[in-house]
């Protein structure tokens, strides 16, 4: 018996289940078109997410894929990822998963440089659980917990990442699918934590980040200098009238598995089990101990 | 001096060190252990640790003997005070007629004099911290050679295999062992100065031994790498930390991967993604740990991912005690998780039981793919003993898909099969791909969630996946242990216990057959969840049953009573946060044995 090697990335007889027009759509077929233009196979690719609309993302794909509990996209990725560097991992959510409840596991990826790519699906709303406001939401936005609008300053996913050390910072957009392919092309492209904070926009609990409110305001980074720190910083910080998509920030650092030291030199999952397999000797690491 | 004939002939001997955090009580005590082993003596270790780096107080028990010890005495033949608190802490366990050496300086016998000369302890003092500094002005840790050297003066032991112990720790640091010798040198003279030599050590018949000395933890750990670990998740806890310290040393030669995790919920769920990448794969915490993952042991359990989970108890509830013992995170082992999700208990008795139970749970959670818990405590993890060198044992991997079979020609990752385990596949396996999920699903892998949820095709799935899951369990109970007994057939009286309690209850079992008119037994258990029905067998052949558990609410006793109705009414608790011994337990045992 033998299986037919599949090369196509769209998942088959199964679609996904997000509203008519939500932003999600258009990251799942840019993200299906560049990795087959790529060349990758469903079976050398897995996508890990957490809990919400946009981290059901891995069921409408052929790929291998972990669905995991809310917030923890990330790491499950990093196990993956020193288990089999063999493997491409792409990591998926939104952003309450990526920004709120796993904020924690945010920073710390982008410190380790795993060779990863994160990207974020930020409709600046938590959509699955009908409408709360979320940490990205604009200030004074009212949502079904925030009557009087959001009073918290929403996060800066871009600073952050940057912040926290990440290699590799963009933003994109739905609507505008052919950059959207074109970086998440280089994100994959890119040795190290790549992450992409992606605006999604959900139509149906976020009235007010439309997408005729982003197509007024977002614009193309030009004659940016993607190595220098200051200026990535200068456009993080810009948000509001104008809104610039593109690769802020790019620099090469050794990866976590260039560093870690079974994963310079093995690939662990095919690596043989035990002492004896291994040729340790027993005796050896015994001696320690008399 | 006095001549060898009256001398005081030992087969066991127990000592206490006494001091504060950096005075290199344990490091020191671990190398004095190895001592007793090269001389054939079986040896064990305990730690009285605290939240402390520097001051405080802390100790160090260490007892050697000819023959076999399964748990350290509460009874102290020797005493070794660095500071006055050894004196509050310990003074009450000295034996009569017993030894102290103090420090004069440091240790005020004031408050203490009365029960000294009521006990007729013989003082042993000098300044220790000054001898130490003579020979070099800034360390303090010689003090600790130096007592040491004086024991062993005092033991009539040779002193030259301890110096041989030092040189093989420090090797290649000549100043360090240089200092020590001088140590060594200046002990022995101080104790001849004193007592001399008092006692006659029986010789243990076991010469050139291979033995190790190592703690729970280092066994677990070892156990591991037998097993085929090749990534480790751990966040830094007490008493749990030193399993991520020992792989982290040896990484590179044991191709263990280990990662220190921003948090616990980051440990467990980077192990759930190495299992499922195909590499075998665990964490390692203790309970303010095992909180936080709780949400993912339960991931682990419905998306049927192997891994194993030490649970390394501390006590009490939040903080706690954080670096003392208790038996009560038992039923959060067990059940920590919402729903209702399958898991294996196994609580290692010893440590050598630690080494082999780590490669069961390894093999379990491979055959019946959930989540394994090795559930150790401070009391096991962190003491020290030696023991003939670990084997390598089978390892089982279970079914795994790597193409299309006869019984499986399309892989379903959650195929409904009589014993509930389905097949498993590892990326980059073509035809294996499928999505993990916490959501309920089908055979497929498909989730449930989301528009198909409600529909009555997801209410029936839902009900076989539960029976599914919880079906492994029934055919795993047969592979485990079950409880066993030592001590007299149909005694009068039975003690239950589980893990690590087992030496300390062994020896009080002896104790009390031959100290009482009664007939003693006991039944310990290790494999704990699921407890195998064939369990309530060995309870019906108990006369007077017992509990000995370090908990308050009597979690093991609640087990026997939900699962076999099985009532114990009699309870021996411990709730000090110090590890059990057996003549703690053969005095609380000895209250019901009238009954
Ligand atoms: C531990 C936990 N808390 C809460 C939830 C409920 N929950 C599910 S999705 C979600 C928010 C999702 O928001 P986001 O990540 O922005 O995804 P979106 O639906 O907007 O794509 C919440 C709070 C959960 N599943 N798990
Ligand atoms: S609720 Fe919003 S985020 Fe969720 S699927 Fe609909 S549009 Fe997308
Ligand atoms: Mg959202």
């Amino acid at each position: 018996m033998v299986i037919q090697l599949n090369t196509r990335f769209k998942a088959q007889g199964k679609k996904p289940n997000w509203c008519p027009g939500c932003g999600d759509h258009g990251l799942l077929s840019a993200t299906i078109k560049t990795v087959e233009k790529k060349g990758l196979l469903p079976n050398e690719v897995v996508i890990t997410s957490g809990i919400g609309c946009s981290s059901s993302f891995p069921h409408w794909t052929s790929a291998y894929g972990i669905h995991a509990i809310h917030g923890r996209a990330l790491p499950p990725a990093i196990g993956v990822h020193m288990a089999n560097p063999e493997l491409t991992v792409i990591s998926v959510g939104g952003d309450g998963d990526g920004y709120g409840i796993g904020g924690n596991h945010f920073i710390h990826t982008a410190r380790r440089n795993p060779n990863i790519t994160y990207m974020v699906m930020n409709n600046q709303i938590y959509g699955l659980t009908l409408g709360q406001a979320s940490p990205s939401s604009q200030l004074g936005h009212i949502t079904t917990t925030t009557p009087e609008g959001v009073e918290e300053e929403p996060i800066n996913p871009i600073a952050l990442a940057l912040g926290a050390g990440a290699t590799f910072v963009a933003r994109a957009y739905t609507r505008d699918s052919k950059h959207l392919q074109m970086i998440i092309d280089k994100a994959m492209d890119h040795r190290g934590f790549a992450f992409v904070d992606v605006i999604s926009p959900c139509v149906t609990f976020n009235k007010l980040n439309t997408y005729e409110w982003f197509n007024k305001r977002v614009y193309k980074l030009e004659d940016h200098d993607t190595s220098d720190p200051s200026a990535a910083f200068g456009k993080a910080m810009e948000w509001g009238d104008k809104i610039p998509l593109g690769i802020f920030y790019q620099i090469d650092r050794p990866t976590l598995n260039d560093k870690n030291p079974v994963t310079r030199n093995k690939i662990p999952v095919k690596e043989p089990l035990g002492f004896n397999a291994q040729n340790i000797d027993m005796e050896e690491v015994f001696d320690e101990f008399r | 001096m006095s001549d060898k004939n009256s001398k005081l002939p030992i087969k066991r001997f127990s000592i206490r060190y006494g001091g504060s955090a950096g005075d290199g009580l344990q490091s020191t005590g671990r190398l004095i252990q190895k001592y007793f082993n090269k001389l054939g003596y079986s040896v064990f270790g305990f730690p009285g640790t605290q939240s402390t780096i520097r001051g405080g107080h802390i100790w160090q028990h260490i007892e050697f003997a000819v023959d076999k010890i399964f748990n350290f005495s509460q009874e102290l033949d020797l005493l070794i005070a660095l500071n006055t608190d050894t004196l509050l802490t310990h003074s009450k366990d000295l034996k009569d007629g017993a030894i102290l050496i103090y420090d004069t300086s440091r240790v005020k016998l004031d408050n203490y004099q009365e029960l000294l000369d009521s006990k007729n302890i013989k003082l042993v003092g000098g300044e220790l911290f000054r001898y130490a500094r003579d020979i070099n002005k800034t360390s303090t840790v010689l003090a600790m050679t130096i007592s040491t050297a004086a024991m062993l003066r005092l033991l009539g032991l040779s002193t030259d295999e301890f110096i041989d112990t030092i040189r093989k720790r420090f090797v290649n640091k000549e100043k360090i062992i240089e200092f020590n010798i001088q140590a060594v040198k200046k002990g022995v003279e101080f104790m001849n100065a004193n007592l001399g030599t008092v006692f006659s050590c029986e010789i243990p018949e076991k010469k050139d031994t291979r033995d190790i000395v190592v703690n729970g933890n280092e066994a677990i750990a070892l156990g591991a790498v037998a097993s085929g670990l090749k990534f480790l998740g751990q966040y830094p806890i007490t008493p749990a930390s030193q399993i991520m310290m020992y792989l982290s040393k040896h990484s590179e030669k044991f191709g263990v991967v280990v990662k220190q995790a921003e948090d616990e919920i980051a440990a467990i769920n980077m192990v759930i993604g190495a299992s499922f990448a195909g590499v075998r794969a665990m964490t390692a915490t203790s309970g303010p740990g095992i909180s936080l993952k709780t949400e993912a042991i339960g991931y682990a359990a419905m998306t049927e991912t192997p891994l194993v989970i030490v649970n390394s108890m501390r006590g009490g509830p939040s903080t706690g005690i954080p670096t003392k013992m208790e038996q009560s995170d038992l039923m959060s082992s067990i059940y920590a998780s919402h729903g209702e999700s399958p898991r294996v208990v196994l609580a290692p008795k010893s440590i050598e039981d630690a080494y082999y139970i780590t490669i069961r749970a390894f093999n379990l959670a491979d055959k019946y793919q959930l989540p394994v818990f090795i559930l150790s405590d401070f009391g096991l993890s962190e003491r020290t003993s030696n023991v003939t060198p670990f084997v390598e044992k089978k390892i089982e991997r279970g079914l795994i898909w790597t193409g299309p079979t006869e019984k499986f020609p399309v892989f379903k990752r959650k195929q409904i099969t009589e014993n509930g385990v389905s097949p498993r596949a590892f990326p980059p396996t073509v035809g294996g791909e499928y999505i993990l999920v916490g959501a309920e699903h089908d055979e497929f892998s498909n989730s449930l969630s989301g528009n198909r949820c409600g529909l009555p095709l997801s209410q029936e799935i839902h009900e076989k996946m539960t029976r599914k899951r919880f079906r492994k369990l029934d055919y795993l109970q047969e592979e485990l242990r079950e409880g066993e007994f030592y001590g007299e057939d149909n005694a009068d009286h039975t003690i239950i216990c589980w893990g690590s309690t087992y030496g300390a209850v062994k020896e009080a079992i002896d104790y009390l057959n031959t100290n009482t008119d009664n007939t003693w037994n006991m039944l310990s258990f290790t494999d704990i969840h699921p407890l195998p029905k064939r369990t309530l067998k060995l309870l019906e052949r108990i006369n007077h049953p017992i509990m000995f558990e370090v908990n308050f609410t009597g979690q093991f006793a609640g087990l026997l009573q939900m699962y076999f109705k099985y009532s114990v009414d009699d309870r021996i608790m411990l709730l000090g946060g110090e590890a059990p011994t057996a003549s703690f337990i053969s005095k609380e045992a000895m209250k019901w044995r009238n009954k």
